[in-house]
């Protein structure tokens, strides 16, 4: 299948890049940082993947980060405490945030309107720390330490994989996806939505809590307008190509999105985000599943195999287009019955 | 195939992705005909008349339509294209366009197939003689009628235009007993009066066999058999048809 | 606080026409969202493309603002059909790729001005001298107020009236309500689109144009504030929902005058955002209800 060949082509291109970018002159503790800076928004990235798979569109998410980045800063500048134990502090910050979005959104609406109101939301916040002088206003927050260095970045990285890899495949994980497909067969399968999509939403904000964390400790400097909608939009963009599959498609989308730019030779932020632009249509319009990974269907080795042998059946639904449009197949030999009943779907 | 052809379908073939809804498919309406299209549940025939009219293209075969001497074949050819040759097709739910009145319903109806506006409004004059339930709710919101009215809306809507040939999709769903008998009645009268040609696929067998001159029945997505509704109601391979898929 | 009754009034005229203006851009975005059920969120940057095309304009000599303005809507024009082309058509009627992708092209477009241009904040030149009015000696309004409200009713009147009676409206109109049913009228939706796109890239342009000469200038992400404000008033009010705009825009632009009167112009945006919150939570389907397709599932 193609996508397994875009996601070793993908994947090679990267190793390839970082590996030309050394061979042009990058030390060696110049890509280390550039993985690190990596590394910390594949955690933030995660975090939305496993509200996207719930079916929880979190447009703003940039927002819940950055909540979390400003309370990791306010702990450890304005009231001492070692960046040590004020990690879990945030992360438990982090997962209330999540919970209040899903009070005040996620359990009432769905879709569109739950898109838009986490955007408001994200919006709202900015607007406070800009409004804000004890977080420094406009000027920012300065002069936070700089706590997340590579091993302890790594670390998180894997804790916060592991943990999501773990969810995914769990009861949890089938919850999270039939909730996104559908939400009332989801109830009447004996999923309590309320409470998973509280769930989900808890989880979603603690790793953005520990990703907002690494991020304040890391640029050490916070201005609200960062975790505007442009910076929602690349952890949306991260997880779109990854596919909702599996968390490795995000894993390799937040690659592109953050290593990518410094492949690319102009470095005029502003062509890189032009290009980017280009780049979101293209992905929308040729591949909406995203790039690496296929979504329909287990991503286990032996499902992918299945698959390929055409052993599978069914499929979990993604966004739908709108009824009328049928792909064009080709015609048929003349007067053969079909081998059985066909099982199409009523066009509405 | 006689030059009393209106319709003809040859070898349609339906998909849904990889699913065949139904395949090769014959069939024809003749001048003044009313046909119906039966069959059991899943049988592909609203598949069918939806690849007729143009909502879904069909993956094999031809539509065909005779207008006197010229023929156009219409397979693939987008829905807007039949409206304007004077097909009219109701679909089965849906039916009405809900945030305007009756009256707007009916205009629209001509609103972008009929010149002469003159012309028009007293077209829907004469409707509302025909249809009078509409006459009476002619300034009420469609969205607030009964399932009955805004079907008989719907058939009144697609009559604006004077077409040659009506496609119903399933006009007894949701109808009372009551309403059925003065929907199909109208239908008959539509046909009597103005001469125009009915295809309708319908799930009521004994009322599409009351008033239908021939039947085709499909069964999981293939033909199994038609003939003039006289005989196919006698045939105990409807019975068949119905039972045994 | 205790606020002068003339400094009250005067934030009122100045929220009632930034309001007029809001929705001038609300009316834009609300003719495709209720044909299509799809947010284009590439409108602000269209609304911009207006703006920097009357600049253009007058950087190849055309003096006259309105024949510049003319040229500006004529670029948002073709920038909406391009939109159309391109974000919007092959996606099908999948609102969520069609939103991320109009994100993309806003992108794009947004950072392409920004090459052109240099990106920095340019000066806009006013269709005429300010003047200020007195009224009855209690405050001043300026004369682009007026026409910024004038505009904003010409337009709103001129919508009704265009869905109304003419058969491109009436088209719209029943495509917003039901492709398949348009289609079986002889409606031919795909160009019905378009033209939606078309004149919604007149909406824009105009908008575009009347916000810069407000302010005085233009800058490459001005779309962007527009078009959040626009989504916001349409949440309120009720998607699709054309009365709903004027009435919500203006009021949202009292409320932000007010607002930025009483405690200074960062909280502006507050009131839009924490308003359309609190209608998600507390009325999610709008304060006057959505207008469209019945049984819409959103």
């Amino acid at each position: 299948m193609d996508s397994l060949f875009s996601d070793i082509l993908g994947f090679l291109g990267n190793v390839a890049g970082a590996l030309g970018a050394y061979y042009a002159g990058f030390t060696w503790s110049f890509i280390i940082d550039l993985l690190t800076d990596y590394g910390v928004f594949l955690v933030i990235c995660l975090g939305l993947y496993i509200l996207m798979i719930a079916g929880q569109v979190s447009l703003g998410h940039a927002g819940l980060v950055g909540i979390a980045a400003y309370a990791s800063a306010i702990l450890v500048v304005k009231f001492g405490v070692p960046f040590a134990p004020a990690l879990p502090l945030v992360i438990v910050v982090g997962a209330v945030c999540g919970a209040v979005y899903a009070y005040l959104l996620a359990l009432r609406l769905g879709g569109f309107y739950l898109a838009v109101g986490t955007f408001a939301l994200g919006e709202m916040m900015i607007n406070i720390w800009l409004n804000s002088d004890y977080v420094g206003g406009a000027i920012g927050f300065v002069e936070i330490p700089f706590r997340s260095t590579s091993p302890v970045v790594g670390l998180a990285v894997a804790a916060v994989i592991y943990v999501v890899w773990r969810l995914e495949n769990s009861r949890y994980g089938y919850a999270f996806r039939a909730i996104r497909d559908n939400e009332v067969v989801a109830g009447a399968m004996g999923v309590n939505v309320r409470r998973t999509k509280l769930l989900v939403w808890m989880i979603g904000g603690a790793i953005a809590g520990l990703g907002g964390a690494l991020d304040a400790h890391r640029v050490t400097v916070l201005q609200p307008n960062d975790f505007g909608i442009y910076f929602s939009i690349q952890i949306l963009l991260a997880v779109l190509l990854g596919g909702l599959a599996s968390l490795w498609g995000t894993v390799f989308g937040a690659a592109t999105v953050s290593l990518l730019p410094w492949m690319i030779t102009t470095g005029d932020p502003r062509d890189r985000l032009m290009i980017y632009g280009l780049f979101i249509v293209a992905l929308m319009v040729f591949r909406p599943q995203g790039l690496f990974m296929p979504i329909r269907g287990p991503t286990s080795g032996g499902a992918i195999l299945r698959r390929w042998f055409g052993l599978d059946l069914g499929s979990r639904a993604r966004s739908l287009p709108s009824g009328g449009e049928m792909a064009q197949t080709p015609p048929r030999g003349p007067g053969t019955l079909p081998p059985e009943g066909p099982i199409g779907r009523r066009q509405q | 195939m006689g030059d009393r052809t209106v319709l003809r379908a040859e070898g349609l073939e339906v998909r849904y992705g990889k699913v065949i809804a139904a395949a090769d498919i014959d069939l024809e309406v003749r001048r003044g005909e009313i046909v119906t299209l039966l069959g059991p549940n899943g049988a592909g025939k609203t598949s069918i008349l939806r690849a007729i009219i143009g909502l879904v293209p069909p993956a094999h075969g031809r539509v065909i339509f005779h207008d006197g001497d010229q023929i156009y074949e219409t397979q693939g050819k987008p829905v807007h294209a039949l409206a304007r040759l004077g097909i009219a097709a109701v679909p089965a739910q849906n039916v009405v366009l809900p945030r305007m009145t009756v009256g707007e319903n009916l205009e629209m109806g001509g609103r972008f197939l009929v010149t002469d506006r003159a012309a028009m409004h007293s077209r829907i004059e004469e409707l509302m003689e025909k249809f009078p339930v509409l006459r009476e709710r002619r300034n009420s919101y469609a969205h607030v009628l009964s399932g009955g009215e805004q079907r008989q809306l719907a058939i009144a809507r697609a009559l604006v235009s004077r077409p040659r040939m009506l496609l119903l999709d399933e006009p007894s769903i949701g109808l009372a007993p009551l309403t059925l008998r003065e929907v199909f009645g109208m239908l008959k009268r539509i046909r009597d009066e103005e001469g125009i040609d009915i295809l309708m696929v319908e799930q009521n067998v004994v009322k599409a066999l009351e008033i239908a001159d021939r039947a085709y029945v499909m069964r999981v997505g293939a033909m199994d058999f038609s003939g003039p509704s006289a005989e196919v109601a006698a045939s105990h391979r409807l019975r068949d048809a119905y039972l045994d898929s | 606080m205790h606020l002068p009754l003339p400094y009250i009034l005067e934030q009122l005229a100045i929220g009632i026409s930034t309001g007029a203006l809001y929705a001038v851009v609300a009316l834009g975005f609300n003719l495709i969202f209720g044909i299509l059920n799809v947010l284009n969120l590439a409108y602000g940057a269209t609304m911009m493309v207006g703006a920097y095309g009357l600049l253009l304009a007058f950087y190849i000599g055309i003096g006259d603002f309105w024949l510049a303005a003319a040229l500006g809507v004529l670029f948002a024009v073709l920038t909406g059909l391009l939109v159309e082309r391109v974000a919007v058509r092959p996606l099908r009627g999948n609102w969520w790729n069609i939103k991320v992708a109009t994100i993309g092209f806003a992108m794009f477009l947004e950072n392409f001005v920004t090459r052109l241009t240099d990106g920095r904040q340019q000066a806009f030149p006013r269709p005429f001298e300010i003047k200020y009015y007195s009224i009855m000696g209690l405050f001043e309004i300026a004369n682009i107020q007026v026409l910024l409200l004038l505009f904003a009713l010409g337009l709103m009147v001129s919508m009704l009236l265009f869905l109304r009676y003419t058969k491109l409206g009436n088209a719209i109109r029943v495509t917003a309500q039901s492709p398949e049913i348009a289609q079986c009228l002889g409606i031919d939706v795909k160009r019905v689109t378009i033209a939606t796109f078309a004149v919604s890239g007149i909406l824009a342009g105009f908008g575009g144009i009347l916000n810069a000469a407000t302010f005085s200038s233009v800058y490459p992400f001005v779309g962007q504030a527009l078009g959040l404000k626009a989504i916001v008033i349409l949440i309120v009010a009720g998607l699709g929902n054309t009365r709903g705009c004027l009435v919500v825009g203006v009021i949202l632009g009292i409320l932000e005058s007010l607002a930025v009167g009483m405690g200074g112009s960062t909280y502006r945006d507050l009131v839009a955002y924490g308003g359309m919150v609190a209608i998600l939570i507390l009325k999610p389907h709008g304060l006057f209800g959505e207008v469209g397709r019945i049984g819409r599932v959103v």
